[in-house]
């Protein structure tokens, strides 16, 4: 009876259906992180015509005692931790004015997710325009105003280098967590705003105690999400401040994780170190990944 | 039912000779290379296929990306294109780390007079020739004879103090805010230090720029004084733009220049600093490096002939002369040279070859040169940014460059 069962149609088809599936991520997925990571275990370089060495777990102490990983690493986390905190509250207050009924809604839905839409290639080299120092646009823009006496260059000190970063990453980044906050939204019952208002809880009130609480699993989902996209973030340092005219070269003021990585396996052909460094990227996105996850949904479920 | 086996046989195999018949006869070959080293005239490239039957597949990335996919491809063992276009620090990144194929066996069929070829050395390691030079480079400046001259100044500065003094004094004329066009990059200090005379290595490949004195300190103290001084554009640092690019728009009188560089910065179309741009031969001691390019063969291609048909092709008289009009790239081919000079041209002519007289090259087939450049340039690129000393600057590259050295020999 129980072979019949598992054998059943239904299971054969599931199962043919799925084998595909699984043969096509073992072969492009597990397959490539299985020899990534056997490659992590050696000094294998690409310009150096010698058989590779095991080297053990070599590359991944050396790249923890490394003081540019060591820079690297918290320039990412900066990054993050800059990012996330403005791209949400942009998302958030758009997600209301988007919740809310008038005329042309459904357009301003439509703009909204547009720089979603743009490559951050594209947005990077855009970016890099509107602020050029010499003929940018945004300085044509705030010398008509009267604003500024004189053309600034912004992107010429390391620390604006990083804010036009995080402001450049939370433009092209901010429309998907207001898809994610917006559909949150929607699904919260209008019954719970009207016995507030008849409670007579403020608009504040409202928004603090039924839209926030109700809202943290979406705000799980987008936070994660976005996580590893300010974490592993590449296109937009790489356009915007990279190194121009410097051919291969990388500007050290922006390096994040993924440009190291890059950098290393890529411009350096350091095949060994740059895989190491894929596996210590990989974890950090799980750990944190997971804890944000499990935090922010095990709050909204309490509070819920 | 036997006859209609026979039959769809017999047409099976009347379609698969067809194949054969149209792949014999048509190959298609691919070619990496810059945009600068795309043919430009489709109609010669038509006219090349039409002749040989060998169709040509494009791909033109920028150097960088170019580099990225030649080590991608070989980690694979498939050629990333039949025909690579070789230039800037290919020695290090293609040739040295072995992509590409030695092209002796075609030479010696003596279907090309290399004795109407410059740089051919410039390709060879060992005996081996891998490339076919295409066009020659060397770095020169230019500078803006117009407005330098309503400062004040009949000539070019003929020492890098004196370039320091009048870029001030056209600032203070109100003529330009940053009179230097110079990247925050390696190249800027190797023509600096080269020219002040600084050997840069021994025959050891000791780093001797890193000696105390030396010209390359000195150089390095000056090129980091321009960026304080903002006597280079700061733009520059933010690093989306490149200094060539800031000139043609009309910023700076002097730029950090090459061979050829004249024709575009003279061409109102593509220069706002047109038409009174003239060569400089570099101040004082005034050495430079050059950098040709040339055309060769993946060491992983299966269409080898086809490619060296196409190597002939490309590096014939005409498509040089096309890439010449398009792009100012100096010919490489001797005869293709002297006409388009007889024919006037070629602008700067006697400063080119003045230039060329005053060259010291660079190791850059050392293996280790590639990264090494990276190196020099993100450390000029941090100490402009940081008022890092120039001899840290200094101590700091040499470090490197034996910790690479060590590495890689």
């Amino acid at each position: 009876m129980v072979r019949q069962r598992v054998f059943s149609s239904d299971s054969r088809f599931i199962f043919i259906v799925l084998l595909p599936i699984v043969l096509l991520t073992a072969v492009f997925i597990y397959y490539p992180a299985v020899d990534t990571f056997q490659t992590s275990l050696t000094s294998e370089n690409l310009r150096i015509r010698r058989p590779p060495k095991y080297l053990g777990i070599g590359n991944y102490t050396r790249l923890l005692a490394d003081e540019e990983f060591q820079e690297v690493t918290l320039r990412s986390f900066q990054v993050v931790v800059l990012t996330l905190p403005l791209e949400m509250a942009v998302a958030f207050a758009i997600a209301l004015l988007l919740n809310e009924r008038f005329p042309g809604r459904g357009l301003m839905r439509v703009l909204t997710i547009l720089p979603w839409m743009m490559p951050p290639v594209v947005n990077g080299f855009l970016w890099g325009w509107l602020l050029n120092g010499e003929y940018g646009a945004l300085n044509g823009f705030l010398y008509q105003l009267g604003l500024i006496r004189e053309y600034q260059y912004w992107l010429k000190a390391p620390e604006s280098q990083i804010i036009w970063v995080v402001i450049v990453q939370t433009w092209t980044r901010f429309a998907f967590p207001t898809i994610i906050l917006l559909a949150g939204l929607q699904s919260i019952p209008d019954d719970l705003y009207h016995a507030a208002k008849v409670d007579g809880a403020s608009s504040i009130a409202r928004v603090r105690f039924i839209t926030f609480p109700l809202l943290l699993p979406s705000f799980g989902i987008a936070l994660v999400v976005e996580f590893i996209a300010a974490f592993q973030i590449f296109d937009v340092v790489y356009t915007l401040t990279a190194g121009g005219s410097a051919g291969g070269a990388i500007n050290p003021f922006t390096k994040t994780l993924m440009l190291y990585n890059y950098e290393l396996v890529f411009r350096d052909l350091r095949i060994g170190l740059g895989a190491a460094l894929s596996y210590i990227i990989l974890v950090m996105s799980l750990a944190v990944g997971l804890i944000f996850t499990w935090r922010v949904y095990s709050q909204g479920v309490s509070e819920a | 039912m036997k006859f209609f086996k026979c039959g769809m046989t017999v047409l099976l195999l009347a379609l698969l000779s067809m194949g054969f018949a149209v792949q014999a006869q048509d190959t298609t070959i691919s070619f990496l290379t810059p945009p600068w080293g795309v043919p430009p005239s489709e109609a010669a490239l038509q006219a090349f296929t039409d002749e040989t039957g060998i169709a040509v597949e494009i791909q033109s990335v920028q150097t960088a990306d170019l580099f990225s996919r030649v080590q991608v491809a070989a980690a694979t063992g498939t050629a990333p294109a039949d025909v690579i276009f070789l230039t800037e620090e290919a020695p290090s990144n293609v040739v040295a780390t072995g992509n590409m194929l030695p092209l002796n066996a075609f030479l010696e069929r003596g279907e090309l007079d290399l004795d109407d070829f410059e740089k051919m050395d410039f390709w060879s390691i060992d005996g081996d020739v891998y490339a076919i030079p295409t066009y020659l480079q060397l770095v020169m400046m230019d500078y803006n004879r117009a407005r330098l001259a309503e400062a004040g100044f009949d000539a070019p500065p003929t020492t890098w103090g004196e370039l320091q003094a009048m870029a001030f004094a056209i600032r203070e004329a109100g003529i330009d805010e940053h009179p230097i066009a110079m990247g925050a990059i390696s190249w800027s200090w190797w023509l600096m230090a080269l020219s002040m005379g600084d050997p840069m290595f021994d025959d050891d490949l000791n780093p001797v720029f890193a000696d105390e004195g030396s010209k390359g300190r000195e150089a390095m103290t000056l090129l980091l004084s321009f960026f304080e001084d903002e006597l280079i554009s700061p733009e520059i640092l933010a690093g989306s733009i490149s200094q060539h690019t800031l000139f043609w728009s009309g910023v700076g009188v002097f730029h950090q220049a090459w061979q050829g560089s004249v024709a575009v910065a003279n061409n109102p179309e593509r220069s706002q600093q047109a038409p009174d741009v003239e060569y400089m031969v570099l101040p004082e001691v005034g050495n430079t490096w050059s950098f040709p390019a040339g055309i060769g063969i993946s060491v992983d291609s299966e269409n080898q002939e086809a490619a060296w048909e196409f190597i002939k092709w490309y590096a014939g008289a005409g498509n040089m002369t096309d890439i010449y009009n398009a792009f100012g790239l100096y010919p490489s081919r001797l005869s293709v040279a002297g006409s388009l000079n007889e024919a006037g041209v070629i602008q700067g002519y006697d400063a080119i070859v003045e230039q060329s007289m005053r060259v010291n090259e660079l190791p850059r087939y050392a293996l280790w040169w590639g990264p090494f450049a990276n190196t020099v340039s993100e450390t000029i690129l941090e100490a402009a940014q940081t008022g890092m000393a120039a001899d840290d600057a200094i101590n700091r590259l040499a470090d490197e460059w034996n910790e690479l050295k060590t590495e890689y020999e």
